[in-house]
């Protein structure tokens, strides 16, 4: 099975970096993207369901955090969204989670409660991939025996 | 000169009505006394028309005398010239003011008496010569004298007759010619106090109208051309309205720029959270890895403290630029370059830049200057707000641009943005203080005001041009070596 993929989105280089740190360390593969755009050329090249998850900050220049969570949900299905907001944005993070956002993460944040919120996410994408495993199979079971 | 009416607008309406009332009393003794006269001379004519018909009585006896020669006839005659000398004694007075109304010098009083001696003489000669004789001799002299004493009579009469038409014809002249002035005095009083009491308002609703345009006007000048009370009076409370006005207006001023300290407190606080974060998470891996691990690759930890003070800089460098934002100073020039003016003005105000708004900044010559960087950066601060504000959620750009020119020694900075532009009608008083469209509790309207009053203390000035299709620029120009102005005539900033 392959490693996890996740891809962190920041305009701040030292915070998108630390991210990758701490998320390298729990072992998944971790790529960074430096701003809105990058995030959602990256996504957009990925195959489907390419990634597992995403963390960006929510406060970005021109292609912000909702934007990426829109694009990451329609490209990947599975794909769980963790935001990461800053000051006096936390309104902005429920409204995102109510868009389908799995999470937020406010700074100054502590990593290892990043670290959970990011494993809590990942699986519940897990398991929401083996449900839809399961009933695809359940379906083709049924597909088979329609005919006899 | 000083006139007893010149005090107040009371006091010239009250003479106003002393002088209309003069003219009504005068008209009234006028009146009065030609009354006066026509009754003298109805009494007069009463007097004359006596008078004739005594005369005419006398020729009456007279032709029955000649034709009866009786003694009774004769005696009436003569009784009745005792009577028209006695009536002409008893009413001299009457018959002496006749003589003095009557234009032409007709036949009067003394004339009457002169012939009516002449007349009673030849009577009392025909008399005494037909009874002696029986014979007339002197018929033809009395007929004359009697027809001469009629005519005198008739004159008489007739006089007092014109006399009375003439009077009558005098008081309708006078009234008419009284109603005429009373009318054209009252007309030039009326004209003279309104235009005595409209002048001095019309003067105030001026003055008004210049300090609602926001022109600063000296009190003292306008008070001067007051002479009336009550001009006075509404000058002096205007004043003192004025004078509350300028001492809230400092206070709103100054509570404006607390206003905006606190909405850069808010952008700052954002601002601050991101490098805090980033030392905390850095601190927070190397204290994780240096606890798992006694060989932790020392690139690594100075790699993690480097981002760890470098972050703890920019923080400090941020809560710097409020301090001195916030701080309360008069106009000081220093020698700036543009990029040092604009790049920190963009920092203090990136925690309000919308999501999709981009910025730029474009710098031409970057030559020191002198210029109050705190006041500048003020201004600047206004006009991207402003900017940030006008996109409502939409896209945009705006653009700082910076550029000196060398040829003018001049500095401009334009704030430009492609947004929806600024209606006509906005545009004429959006330096106006107070004026705002944003909703009540949104904006005091002296972001604008205030960054024209920064670039009037630096000796320049600010421009607007607007569109619907290309958006807004601010344009800032100012001298190169602006000196600070003093703050003599505007407001404390």
């Amino acid at each position: 099975m392959r490693s996890v993929k996740v891809l962190v989105v920041d305009d701040e280089k030292i915070a998108a970096r630390n991210l990758q740190y701490i998320l390298s360390k729990e072992g998944y593969t971790v790529e960074v993207a430096l701003s809105g755009h990058e995030a959602a050329d990256i996504l957009t090249a990925a195959p489907e369901n390419g990634y597992d998850l995403v963390l960006t900050d929510l406060r970005m220049p021109e292609v912000d955090g909702m934007k990426i969570l829109a694009l990451a949900r329609a490209r990947h299905p599975d794909i769980e969204v963790i935001m990461v907001t800053g000051f006096g944005t936390v309104s902005s993070a429920l409204a995102a989670v109510q868009a389908g956002a799995y999470h937020y993460v406010a700074k100054p944040y502590n990593i290892n409660e990043v670290r959970l919120v990011v494993r809590d996410a990942l699986e519940k994408r897990a398991l929401k991939r083996e449900n839809r495993q399961l009933k695809e199979k359940l379906a083709l079971a049924q597909g088979a025996q329609v005919p006899t | 000169m000083k006139w007893p009416w010149s005090g107040s607008i009371a006091l010239r309406i009250q003479w106003g009505y002393y002088v209309l009332l003069a003219i009504i009393t005068s008209g009234f003794v006028v009146t009065a006394i030609f009354l006066s006269r026509v009754e003298a001379q109805v009494h007069s004519l009463e007097a004359a028309s006596a008078l004739l018909d005594t005369v005419l009585e006398i020729r009456r006896y007279e032709k029955n005398w000649i034709l009866y020669k009786d003694q009774p006839n004769f005696a009436k005659n003569q009784q009745l010239l005792a009577d028209c000398a006695r009536l002409l004694e008893s009413r001299a007075h009457e018959f002496s003011l006749l003589a003095k109304t009557q234009l032409s010098a007709g036949p009067d009083a003394k004339d009457l008496r002169h012939v009516l001696t002449l007349y009673g003489d030849l009577m009392a000669k025909e008399f005494s010569g037909y009874q002696q004789d029986q014979q007339h001799r002197l018929l033809d002299q009395i007929r004359e004298q009697g027809k001469r004493l009629v005519e005198i009579a008739e004159g008489m009469s007739r006089a007092v007759h014109h006399s009375i038409a003439k009077t009558l014809r005098l008081v309708k002249a006078s009234a008419f010619a009284f109603l005429l002035w009373s009318f054209f005095t009252a007309v030039f009083l009326g004209k003279q106090l309104a235009s005595s009491a409209v002048k001095p308002l019309k003067k105030i609703v001026t003055c008004t109208g210049k300090i609602a345009a926001g022109e600063a006007l000296l009190p003292e000048r306008l008070a001067g051309d007051m002479d009336l009370v009550e001009v006075r009076a509404v000058f002096e409370a205007l004043q003192s309205m004025l004078e509350q006005l300028q001492q809230r207006e400092k206070l709103i001023v100054k509570s404006e720029k607390l206003a905006a300290v606190g909405t850069l407190v808010a952008g700052v606080a954002h601002e601050l959270n991101n490098p805090l974060s980033n030392a905390g998470t850095s601190a927070q891996i190397l204290l994780e890895e240096m606890q798992e691990s006694d060989e932790v690759p020392r690139q690594f930890q100075i790699e993690m403290l480097e981002q760890i003070t470098g972050e703890t800089d920019r923080a400090r460098g941020i809560v710097r630029s409020l301090l001195e934002f916030a701080r309360e100073k008069e106009v000081t020039v220093t020698e700036i370059r543009l990029s040092e003016l604009l790049y920190p003005t963009i920092d203090l105000v990136r925690g309000q830049i919308p999501a999709l708004v981009e910025i730029k900044v474009l710098i031409g010559r970057d030559e020191v200057f002198l210029a109050d960087r705190q006041r500048l950066q003020q201004a600047l601060i206004n006009l991207l707000l402003n900017a940030f504000q006008a996109f409502e959620n939409r896209p945009g750009v705006v653009t700082l641009r910076g550029e000196l020119d060398l040829t003018r020694q001049k500095v401009v900075i334009e704030v430009e943005d492609n947004g929806p532009g600024i209606p006509e009608e906005v545009k004429k008083r959006i330096f106006d203080p107070f004026f705002t469209t944003k909703d009540v509790g949104h904006g005091s309207g002296l972001g604008l005001a205030i960054t024209r009053e920064i670039m009037h203390k630096h000796g320049g000035e600010i421009s607007v041009d607007s569109s619907p299709v290309t958006g807004t620029r601010f344009v800032m120009t100012l001298p190169m070596t602006s000196s600070a102005k003093s703050n003599a005539g505007g407001a404390v900033l």
